[in-house]
């Protein structure tokens, strides 16, 4: 009866018991929490951290993760769950919030990366899109990302098409009208700023590029913004020749202009190399990947080439267009 | 003055005059040759027929002899042999042979091979097929030095070196000897064999044999090519049958076109180089793709839209069928799948219209671009890949031989994409990452 009694009383036990069960619950999300210090992102306004990261209902390989948004004047704690089935996201990358109050979650897929875009004000998924690498410019306002294309299936999508999304934007105007091919919403996210034949149709997909070699790029580098987020760089492969590209986006991302160089690959071949071997490298490479690439001054970048490339010599430099 | 000339003139017509008439007066000179008698103004001096021999056989007989009482024609039955020689003033070429000197008279033939080889010397050890050189000392003729015991040449008449080799390995005993007197000598050399049978570098193997027996020495293991060469290993091998490896996860990036071995015994070394032609790709990370099969995804039936074409055509027109929501998912993003009826299926991007997402082309079979099929353990690479193409074959170390059939562009250049078949719902186990990758000529 005194047990009883003390119990339902609010004995020290009964308070204890109820310490340790509210602890229960409430472990697993700041243990996680805590041991992600990149999944945490906070401005002014606004803090946001994932709390939550479980296996999918409809397939283990899935995950479903749960974001926390707390207002930090309100103290008001709003919960947004993304992932799951269609979404097919893996892991987090990291949390991004603007002062905008946008909330940018940047995860995994299987190969390729998805962005989701979230209002802190309304807790609404506002944008989601998978793509490649994106990047994100340096006044934080600006993602250049690669298109999304599965990795294998038809060869004529698997090329490149660069994309920019602007924070600033809507989620329509973050978009061009899909006209002459499949709608794939997950994917036609962004505003082509590359290659041009796309960015003049200011479209996803080229119907001609089913057929025509012609329309098939690959993207072989990271993208490097410059510090006033005006350029971006990368290197592009095409027609069997690498290319330095710069597109200067500072009349716009609706009107990129495009500047492009070729490479001559064959020139970074290792000295070191007998000389016979060399010559026969340098005329065979045209094309190159690379898996950095920085500023070396205003006008130059230096790159370092895949380690397939192993006749390459570990460092090129290249002029800017 | 004109007075004296003329009588100058006067003189020397009479004398010229004088000298003529005497001239014609004159006995016929004698023959300097005694063999020779004199036959004429018209033959001058001719040979007695006794004493002729068209010895340098131009078609005229030639006097020899200086007496005719001695001359006795002998042919060359005095001729010197064997190791002594005549004088040579002695000597004349006087037969048909036109060209050797023959010895007449010959009672004084002086030895000429009366030599004495102090000792042959070569290198204690040489290699199949090379060149070993045997050195005579001698004092004397090294003319009359005659060889034996070699291999190709075997035996050499004459000369104080004799070059020869052997093509099996074992010890030989090359002898010297004398054409006069007793002063042989031998000489004994080991000749060795290095001999690389075989090389896989996907079986990690590389036969050598190394012979003959009871040798030891040290065994150096080299991949030569265009670009530089790599030291696979040095050590310590008795003779024997041996299986090396390639030590393959420390390999380093070339093209190599040779398997040279080097074996090293008592400071000779001997070299085999065996054609072999790979190019060391380096760590490539390895990952898988598979085709989805319905049959093992889950999820409710939802609806989507395909077109029925090829990987490269398609007449845009819709059909609408159901599929498990999970295995269209898998589609989205894998980019094929394979329903429960059989049908493989890849994303449409071309072709506009109908309601239903996704949208799939029914294809006969998975898209491979390399233009033919991809079957289980095919393997997918980076488009613009500097060193893999279509039908390229590539050694994944420990995970076998591999066939490029297919490109991916998001795959990297350090990277090979492994084709597991139809199964599960994108159930892959990849080999792994950083695995020693090799590619095969």
């Amino acid at each position: 009866m005194r047990e009883y009694k003390n119990f339902n009383g609010g004995c020290k036990f009964a308070f204890v018991l109820r310490v340790v069960c509210g602890c229960l619950l409430f472990f697993p999300m700041k243990v996680l929490a805590e041991n992600r210090p990149n999944t945490f992102t906070s401005n002014n306004t606004y803090a946001a951290e994932i709390v939550r990261e479980e296996k999918a209902k409809e397939s283990c390989k899935l995950k479903v993760f749960t974001l926390e948004i707390r207002d930090k004047k309100t103290n008001e704690v709003a919960h947004v769950t993304i992932g799951g089935i269609g979404e097919r996201i893996r892991s987090i990358e990291n949390l991004y919030l603007f002062e905008n109050n946008k909330l940018v979650v940047h995860g995994n897929l299987e190969r390729a990366d998805i962005i989701y875009v979230v209002e802190c004000e309304t807790h609404k998924v506002v944008d989601m899109f998978w793509c490649y690498d994106p990047v994100l410019a340096p006044l934080n306002r600006f993602w250049v990302y690669e298109k999304f294309y599965p990795y294998h299936g038809l060869k004529s999508i698997q090329t490149t098409v660069v994309l920019v999304y602007d924070m600033e934007r809507t989620t329509l105007e973050n978009r061009v009208p899909v006209k002459d091919y499949t709608e794939w919403p997950k994917v036609q996210v962004g505003l082509p700023i590359y290659p041009k034949p796309y960015v003049e149709a200011k479209a996803y997909v080229l119907p001609r590029q089913q057929q025509e070699n012609s329309f098939w790029y690959l993207r072989s580098s990271p993208f490097l913004w410059s510090e006033d987020a005006n350029d971006v760089v990368f290197l592009c492969n095409h027609e069997k020749q690498s290319y330095i590209v710069r597109v200067n986006i500072g009349a716009g991302i609706d009107k990129p202009k495009i500047f492009e160089a070729p490479v001559n690959v064959g020139s970074f071949v290792k000295p070191e190399l007998p000389e016979e071997y060399r010559k026969k490298e340098a005329a065979r490479l045209h094309m190159v990947s690379a898996t950095q690439i920085i500023w070396d001054g205003k006008d130059h970048v230096v790159v370092k080439p895949n380690k397939a490339y192993y006749t390459l010599q570990d460092r090129i430099r290249l002029a800017i267009p | 003055m004109k007075i004296k000339s003329k009588t100058i003139f006067l003189t020397c017509l009479l004398l010229l005059s004088s000298f003529a008439v005497c001239a014609r007066a004159c006995p016929p000179p004698p023959c300097p040759n005694p063999c020779e008698y004199w036959g004429g103004p018209d033959v001058g001096c001719v040979c007695h027929e006794a004493c002729c021999y068209d010895s340098d056989c131009d078609g005229f007989f030639e006097c020899y002899s200086c007496n005719l009482d001695t001359c006795t024609c002998e042919d060359d039955q005095s001729k010197c042999s064997g190791c002594c020689k005549c004088d040579m003033g002695m000597c004349e070429d006087d037969d048909s042979e036109c060209g050797d000197p023959d010895c007449w008279n010959c009672m004084d033939c002086e030895c000429e091979c009366d030599i004495t080889i102090n000792s042959v010397s070569s290198d204690d050890y040489a290699c199949v097929g090379c060149d070993v050189t045997f050195t005579a000392d001698v004092m004397g003729n090294c003319s009359c030095v005659d060889w034996s015991g070699g291999g190709d040449p075997e035996s050499q008449d004459g000369g104080c070196t004799f070059i020869t080799q052997w093509d099996t390995p074992d010890t030989y005993t090359v002898t010297a000897t004398p054409d006069c007197g007793d002063s042989e000598k031998d000489k004994q050399v080991t000749v060795v064999e290095c001999d690389v049978t075989s090389a896989d570098v996907c079986q990690d193997k590389i036969h050598v044999n190394l012979e003959p027996s009871g040798l030891s020495g040290t065994l150096k293991l080299e991949l030569t090519g265009p670009g530089g060469s790599h030291t696979i290993r040095e050590v310590t091998r008795s003779s024997g049958s041996y299986d090396e490896t390639f030590d393959v996860p420390n390999l380093s990036t070339g093209e190599y076109t040779k398997v040279k071995a080097t074996w090293t015994v008592e400071n000779s070394p001997c070299v085999d180089e065996y054609n072999y032609h790979i190019r060391v790709l380096g760590e490539y990370d390895h990952t898988c793709y598979n085709t989805p099969d319905e049959s093992g995804c889950t999820g409710s039936n939802e609806w989507f839209s395909y077109t029925t074409g090829t990987c490269t055509v398609t007449d845009c027109t819709w059909t609408n069928a159901q599929g498990k929501s999970e295995w269209l998912d898998e589609i989205e993003e894998n980019g094929s799948g394979k329903d429960v009826s059989g049908y493989i299926y890849s994303l449409e991007h071309y072709c506009t219209g109908n309601d239903y997402s996704p949208k799939l082309r029914r294809t006969g079979a998975p898209c491979a671009q390399c233009g033919g099929t991809v079957s289980v353990g095919d393997v997918a690479v980076k488009p613009s890949h500097p060193y893999l193409d279509c039908d390229d074959t590539v050694c994944v170390y420990g995970h076998g031989t591999h066939t490029v059939v297919d490109t991916g562009s998001g795959v990297a250049e350090a990277q090979l994409d492994h084709y597991t078949g139809v199964s599960a719902c994108n159930v892959c186990t990849p080999p792994g990452n950083d695995i020693m990758t090799i590619k095969l000529f």
